[in-house]
This record gives structure tokens, sequence and C-alpha cells, in this order.
């Protein structure tokens, strides 16, 4: 290979990795990697997976490497044209060991899956104090209930690390699925049915959560967020969660607090007032949240007021539907909305 | 009944004649046209119906394949708007429930209905009008599930349909009602035609024939029809389920009411899962025979091939809850139901194996149809070994409703199913056609079809793993996701050029492709010892067959060609009634899909007396026939 095939090979080549590296492609340690395991429900999981892989892959070597010496070895050679070969009609022996040694393969994944899957079952007690929390799957977003902590948040739940997290799932319309990819498999969310979930993150961090069942026009918009905490962190949030709903201050937000009021009460809550709906998520904290419309935007006010004006633009199929409150709303009210909504911290 | 030479003597030559005296046709004699567009409609020769099966499955991949390409082009980059979210929605489940109910069972079909008869040396199946009725029930359900397309509201709820998303209350168009109505219609059209090729199979065989002697692809067929005649019970009875909840205001999927949504998923895995093997079996049939012919070696483990089959058939029917490991099954079903489905990979690694073993020691012919069947079987090893990795339920509670499951199963589905249905199309083409498809424009069209696949769904493997769930019409751009998006979006369009070539390719060697002869292929079974294409009566003698594998005995052993006796041969004569079945169940369905609207129970009741007034027609105008002599048709041999 003369010198400058070589410099274009090589120039090539590094276009390529940066490409991917650009792209992230080999990475597979993103929001939702199954790789990335961050807790002991995902980690046991992904041994049962590495044990598929090994086998798969020593088959895939094997299985593969006859074939094509098979194609390579036994193809027609010239002269060959009209000979008819041995007419073999098959070999017992070949047969029986085969499939004896494919059982025997079938059984070394059968051991990790079964351990995995009693594992999956509830936590052990050596995990720790387990931590209760309902998931309420709605179209599309998603509840959280603290039963022993008297908290209702929606789309980003909070958790202590290093504790097992004990859920209830819940459907309140169609189904939907649970799944946080770096702290456990998912979990179907099936109308009248109570499922059962735990899983425990190893350290304080943010993860990324998806409906992974298909429930309708915004299935894809029907995300969520983790946070985990150390134990002080948690304590302090749950203080302050258990809290009313801030006391409106400045003028815009006395006026914002009045037209909520109005119409968004019927649907939304916040702890303190006179808004006890429950039919969209709680709002109590709506100001702390991160996150707008189940983790699919971030909570500026920009996005909050293009979420106020055009709910179903923001999000397709979106129930939330200010026609059906009769509330018509100018500029000025929806930057009065906004600013009350923002300070519900 | 009229079976003497009389009757011949008075016939034309070339078309035979009508036993009048047996016709009671409400709608006057009964259609006699050989050519033409009334020929067609009304044929009950199991050849014609193959061809229009085969014709309309490929129109529907095409159908089917526009709608993934443009399920990709929306998924090519995050937040796209090429499809708004609900069309997004019709669009992904009438790509699955296109391609599966329209495109490849149908395909299957059509190589049932072609073959059966000539690689069992008969004349036509047990059921000819009822092979022509549900080639036209097959359509009524086709055409109900597209024509919503043009109403605006097509299937939305994936080709699964679970409930309660199905339910009026949180799908109040007519989308379900479409879906359910095609889906109860095409139940219809899979029983009865599972029924003719089950009697077919038992009942016509030549003398000889014995179980043990049939070609793997007829065992396939066999096999493939009792899975169909035991799995299309349930899935009818949860849509009728369905359809009461939604037209009549039953609750057995309504929460609220006391009913239970995860009975549909059970009922539609019973079915579901069966459904699988009914869209693989026959693919794994075709393989089976071209191996053999391009290897010049009979199949190896015969015995062990047909039994895997069977026993992959019986263990279709105890592993539906796999689909469902993550619905809370709790942990010994869910174990249980994870042994149950990696025990089924001991048969088909035994195929695999016996697949090598055909070629290991032969003389191999890389002839097109040769390049799908091994094709075939690199590709389906890859989809199945994901399977294995799926059937750890441990493992695949991260799997389940992502790419990664995508990627298995288009592995199975294109990889296997269509890579070699392909291969058999073009197996089979000069036998149909008489004559040969290029076969340098045919391997450009395998790599261009191989390379695009792989491009295409290998991709999904690594973006299912990185955490994308299916179903979804857009992402997030910081998910890691864009890169290998971009890449199967690129590989589908370079699929799609490879079958586009691979139907350009037909469409030439149709025109002006070398004449084929008997038996382009040296070949093994009974339809290569015959004219190509076949007579109307396929064989003019019936062959004795005393092997495995019986043409290519003779061929080898010199044993004589049986000889015509002389005897005019009875044909079944054409029927309208078939299509005034078809016709009515289509108006019927429409106007249950409608019966809200004014006069929808009218239409419903039309469609009703014409269903009625077709089946008595049928029934009145009597089995029918007539007699055609080999010896005085023109291309006739011996």
């Amino acid at each position: 290979m003369n010198t400058k095939s070589k410099r274009l090979l090589q120039t090539l080549l590094v276009f390529c990795y940066s490409l991917f590296l650009q792209f992230n492609a080999f990475a597979l340690m993103d929001g939702m990697s199954t790789f990335d395991v961050q807790g002991p429900v995902a980690r046991e999981q992904l041994h049962v997976f590495w044990w598929t892989l090994a086998i798969v892959v020593f088959l895939t070597l094997t299985v593969g490497g006859v074939f094509f010496y098979t194609l390579i070895r036994f193809r027609s050679k010239p002269g060959e044209e009209d000979s008819v070969p041995e007419q073999s009609h098959g070999n017992a022996n070949v047969e029986i060991a085969l499939i004896i040694a494919s059982c025997i393969l079938l059984l070394v994944i059968a051991v990790p899956n079964a351990k995995a899957l009693f594992l999956m079952e509830a936590p052990p007690k050596e995990e720790g104090e387990p931590i209760k929390v309902v998931a309420i799957g709605h179209q599309w977003w998603w509840e959280f209930q603290y039963p022993d902590l008297g908290i209702t948040t929606a789309n980003e739940l909070h958790i202590p690390a290093g504790r097992p997290v004990d859920f209830d799932l819940k459907s309140a319309d169609v189904l939907h699925s649970f799944w946080v990819p770096k702290l456990a498999g998912k979990m179907d969310v099936v109308p009248g049915q109570i499922n059962k979930i735990w899983f425990k993150a190893d350290k304080a961090d943010k993860f990324y959560g998806q409906c992974t069942e298909f429930c309708g026009d915004s299935h894809a918009n029907m995300r969520f967020l983790v946070y985990s905490h150390e134990q002080a962190d948690f304590d302090q949030w749950v203080r302050d969660q258990k809290k009313d709903g801030v006391k409106p201050e400045s003028p815009d937000q006395v006026n914002g607090q009045q037209i909520f009021m109005k119409g968004c009460n019927s649907c939304h809550a916040v702890k303190g007032t006179g808004a006890m709906g429950v039919v969209g998520p709680d709002l109590t904290h709506f100001g702390s949240r991160e996150t707008l419309g189940s983790a699919i935007y971030d909570n500026t006010d920009e996005n909050l007021a293009k979420w106020i004006r055009d709910p179903k633009g923001m999000k397709p199929g979106n129930l939330m539907n200010l026609e059906q409150v009769n509330m018509v709303l100018s500029d000025r009210d929806v930057n009065a909305l906004v600013a009350y909504l923002k300070s519900l911290k | 009944m009229a079976t003497s030479a009389d009757v011949i003597g008075v016939a034309s030559p070339a078309h035979g004649h009508s036993d009048t005296d047996r016709e009671l046709g409400v709608l006057g004699p009964r259609p006699v046209a050989k050519t033409g567009l009334w020929s067609w409609l009304t044929t009950v020769d199991h050849k014609r119906i193959g061809i229009l099966y085969g014709l309309s499955a490929l129109f529907f991949l095409v159908v089917g394949g526009v709608e993934a390409l443009l399920v990709r082009l929306q998924l090519a980059a995050p937040n796209l708007s090429v499809l708004p979210a609900d069309i997004y929605n019709q669009m992904f489940t009438m790509h699955a429930t296109t391609m599966i109910f329209l495109a490849i069972m149908p395909l299957s079909s059509a190589f049932f209905n072609y073959l059966v008869p000539l690689m069992i040396g008969a004349r036509d199946v047990a059921f000819p009008r009822l092979n022509a009725f549900s080639l036209w029930v097959f359509w009524a359900g086709a055409a109900l599930l597209n024509v919503s397309w043009l109403t605006g509201s097509a299937p939305n709820a994936s080709w699964v349909g679970y409930a309660n998303i199905t339910s009026k209350q949180f799908n109040p168009g007519l989308s379900a009602d479409y879906w359910v109505m095609g889906l109860l219609v095409l139940g219809v059209a899979s029983v009865a035609a599972s029924l003719n090729f089950f009697v077919t199979i038992i009942n016509m065989r030549a003398p000889g024939m014995t179980l043990m002697r049939l070609p793997v692809f007829v065992w396939m067929t066999f096999i493939t029809n009792i899975l169909i005649l035991l799995a299309f019970p349930p899935i009818t009875i949860a849509l009728i389920q369905l359809m009461m909840d939604r037209m009549f205001g039953a609750n057995f999927f309504n929460v609220a009411a006391g009913g239970l949504v995860i009975l549909w998923q059970h009922w539609f895995w019973i079915f579901g899962h069966p459904e699988v093997y009914i869209l693989i079996l026959p693919a794994m049939g075709v393989v089976s025979e071209i191996l053999p012919t391009f290897s010049r070696k009979p199949l190896f483990g015969y015995p062990l091939i047909v039994f895997s089959g069977a026993f992959i058939g019986f263990m279709g029917f105890a592993v539906w809850s796999h689909h469902m490991f993550t619905t809370g099954m709790g942990v010994i079903a869910t174990l249980a139901f994870s042994i149950t489905t990696s025990i089924i990979a001991v048969p088909t690694g035994v195929k695999i194996f016996n697949w090598i073993g055909t070629m290991w020691g032969g003389h191999i012919r890389f002839a097109t149809p040769m390049l799908y069947a091994t094709g075939f079987i690199a590709m389906f090893t890859i989809g199945g070994f994901s399977g294995v990795m799926h059937s750890a339920a441990a493992a695949d509670a991260q799997q389940h409703d992502t790419y990664f499951v995508v990627a298995h199963f288009h592995y199975v589905l294109i990889g296997g199913t269509l890579m070699a249905l392909l291969g058999g199309l073009a197996y089979w083409f000069p036998k149909i056609t008489g004559r040969m498809m290029n076969e340098a424009f045919g391997k450009v069209a395998f790599w261009t079809i191989m390379i695009g696949f792989n491009v295409t769904f290998f991709p999904m493997h690594i973006l299912g793993l990185n955490g994308m769930p299916r179903r979804i019409y857009t992402y997030s751009g910081d998910m890691g996701w864009n890169f290998w998006n971009l890449v199967c979006t690129i590989g589908a369009f370079v699929l799609a050029f490879g079958l586009l070539f691979f139907f350009i390719n037909m469409a030439m060697g149709l025109k002006k492709g070398a004449i084929a002869g008997d038996d382009p292929w040296d070949a093994r079974t009974l339809e290569w010892s015959i004219p190509s294409p076949p007579p109307e009566y396929n064989f003019a003698a019936i062959p004795t067959v005393t092997h495995l594998d019986d043409f290519w005995h003779s061929k080898i052993t010199g044993k004589p060609k049986p000889q015509y006796d002389g005897h005019p041969i009875h044909m079944p004569a054409a029927s309208y009634y078939p299509m005034v079945v078809g016709i009515g169940m289509f108006v019927w369905a429409m106007g249950m899909i409608y019966k809200d609207a004014p006069g929808g129970f009218l239409i419903a009741g039309a469609g009703m007396l014409a269903l009625i007034f077709g089946v008595y027609g049928w029934a009145l105008e009597g089995p029918g026939g007539y007699h055609v002599d080999p010896s005085k048709e023109s291309g006739a041999h011996n």
C-alpha cells in the first residue's frame, strides 16, 4: 500500500471514528442504557444477559464456523456439475450428541435466570428497610404516592439511595409499563390489578424512566425521572413535600392563584388551597420540578406558558382541556398563572 | 354421474364440458371461460388460486413496506414530524397487521395452494370451491382493513390490540372496529383453508405416497394448518368478545364493570405464539426443499426434521406467556414459561444442524434460490439466538417491548420467513411460469436485500439494549439513539430497493426469461416431473410413489414414467358462489362497523342475505365438473 492510500485510509478511519463518537454510537451507557446498571436488580438481570450472550456468541462461532466451512468446502467444483455425491440420509449418533449438548447449554442459562427471578420477586432482608411507593400510570403521566409519608407527586420520583423501594403499580386508565433501565427491568401497569416491583439505587444520582407499553397517542411522551438522594437529603425533601403550597406573594402570583381556582382546580390539586382535583398531576410543589409534561420539557417559564396556551400542541392527545372548564386566557392571565405555578416551590 | 367418454364425445375438445344434468345453479350455468378476467374470478384451480394469493401477498408486501418506510422516516432523527403521533400509531399498527395477515400468511398460502397437490401427486385440493371461498374471504378481510385508511381511522392500537386501549372509552372512533371485523373475516378464510389442506394431505396423496415419503414442505404445510385450525378459535373468541364490548356494550375487558384486561393477552398469545410458527414453519419447509436440490443430496435426518417441526408446533401452544413475562404473573409461572420457551431451541437447533448436514458432503450450486436458503439459515439462526436470550425471563425484563425485540422478530420474519419465501419464489418461478428468472440480476437483488436487511435490523439490537422502547413515535435527542436510528432508516431504503430488484426480475423473467423445461434445477420432488407450467389437471397419469424423493429416484434408476391410461380426467367446474359469499361477507362486516350510522344495520342485513344466497347457491349447484382428455390437449406430454 502506498503512502497516499495509507493516508486516505487513516483519514477515513479517523473520520468514521469521530462520527461514531459524535453520535455516541458505541458507548451504550446513555440515559436509558441497560448496561450502565446502578442497582442490584438491574445488575442481576445484566448478569443473566451476559450468560445468554456468552452462550449465543459461543454457538454463533461454532455453528457459524461449521456453516461457512460447509459452504466453502462443499461448493460444487468445476467438473462436478453433473456428478452425484453420496446420498447419505443422516447420522443418529451426531444428532443425539447435538441434542444433549444443546440441552446442557440451556441449563446453563436456566440457573442464573431462576436465581434472578427470585431476587426480582421481593427485596431480600439484607438490602435494607424498604420504602413504599405507589406508582400510578395515567394517559400520559405518572403519579407517585408515598402512603407512609403522606406525599403525592408526579413525573419526578425521589427515593433514598441505598434503600430498596417497594412499588405497587396501578393504572388509572389503560395498560402502561414502568421502566427505569438502570435500576430494574420493566413491570406492566395493569388496570384492575396491583403489580409489584422493587429496585434500589446504589448511590445518589438521576435516572431516566419511560412507559414501555403502548398506551395511545402520547405513549412516546410518557417519561419520568428518578432522583436518588442520600438519606439526609431525602428526609429534607420529604419535609419540604409535606408542606402546603406556598402562599402567593406578588400581585401576579395572587392573580394567578385566582385564575387557577376558576378551572385548573377541577383537575389539579394544590395542598392547603381549595384545589383538590385528582385527574391531573398534583401541583403543590410544581415549582420545584425540573421538568414539565411528564419529563419531556424543561420547566421554564416559556415552556410552561406554551403548555398552558396549547396543551395538545405540546403533547399530542393531551387530556388537559381548558375549554372543558370554560377557561379563556389572555396573555396576562397566562403570565400570572406561570408566575403562580413557578412560585409553588 | 357422467364419467364416460360419451360426455367427452360431445364436449368441445379443448375445454371439456359441464355436467349439465347436475346444474341447479340459481345464477344460471356455471362459468366455463378458460381465459380472461371472469375465468380468474371464478376459478377453482388450485394453481390459479395460488397465483392470486401470491400476487395479493406481493401487493400487500409493497403496501406494508411503504408503511414501514414511513415509520422509518419518522424515526430517522429525534423529534421529527413526518407523521403526527396518531397517524404514526395507525402506520405501525397497519404495518404489522398487513405484513403478518396480508403479506406473509397469504404468501405461504400461495405456496400451499400451488405446490401441495403437485407434490403429493394430486389433481387439485380436496375442496376446490372452498379453496376459492378462502381466497375471496381473504380479499374481503384485506379490503376491510385497508378501506379504513380512506375513512381516516385505520387501526391504531398495535397488531396485538391489547385491551383496554381498544375499548370504546379509550378508542372512540372506528379504528378498532375495522381491526376487529377485518381480523374476524380473515380468520374465517384461514380456518377454511386449513381444513382444506388438512383433508387434502390426508386423503389426496398418490398411491405409495406414505406420510414418511411426503416432501418436507408438505409436512410443514400439514403442521402449519393444524396450528391454524387450533390457534384461530381463541383469537376469534377474543375478537368476538371485543366486538361485543365495543358494539353492544358488553364488559369482557371493562375493568370498571369487573372485566379483566389481562384475559385479552392470554387469548391473544395462545393464538399469537402458534401464529409465529404458522409464519415460520412453511419457510422451513421451503428451505428443506431447496437445500437438497442444490446440494444434490437427500435431506439429512428427514424424520428428525419432520418430528422437530411437529414438536415445534406442539410446543407453540405451551409458551404463550413468554410474551407476558412483565405482566406480573408471579415467579413460578414466569420460570415455567421461561423453561418451556428455551426447550423450543432444541428442535429448532436440530433443524439447523440437519440443514447444514444436508449440505455437508454435497456438491453445492449457489443458484439464486440456494443463496436465499443459505441466507435463511444464517439470518434465522441469529433471530433464534436472540430468541434464546429473551427466553431468560430475568434478562427479558430489560429487553421486552424495546427495539431488541423488534430486531429479534424481524430477523425471524424477514431474515427467516421472507428470505425463504423469496427463495421459494425464485425456485418455483420456472415451474409456475415456464420461464427462468435472470440469475445475475437475481444475485444482485439477493445481496441488496441481505445487506439492506442487516443494516436496518442489526442496529436495532443495540438501540434496544440502549433502552429505546418500541411503538414510540418520537424520541429525545440526548438518549444516544440518533446515530443508529439514522442507519436503520438508510438500511430500510436499501432493503426496499432489493425487493424492487426482485420484483423487476420477476416481471422480466415472465416476459422474456429463458424457457425453463420441466426440471430446470435437477430437482427431487414430483412437481418437477410434469410440464412447466403444469396443465390444469396436473398429472396426466397419477404416479405411483415408491421412495422419498421419488422423482429423483426415478431419474437415477430409470424407473419408467407413468403412462396416461386413456380415461378422460374429471375436473372440478368453476363457480360464481365463492365470490358471492366473499362479497356478502365484506358488505356484512362494513354494515356492522357502521351499525350506528343510518342504514348501517340494513347494509349488514343485505350483506348477510348475499352471504346466505351464496351458500345456498353453492349447495344447490352441486359439485359439477367436466372431463379433459390429456391426449387431445396441446402441450401435454406422456
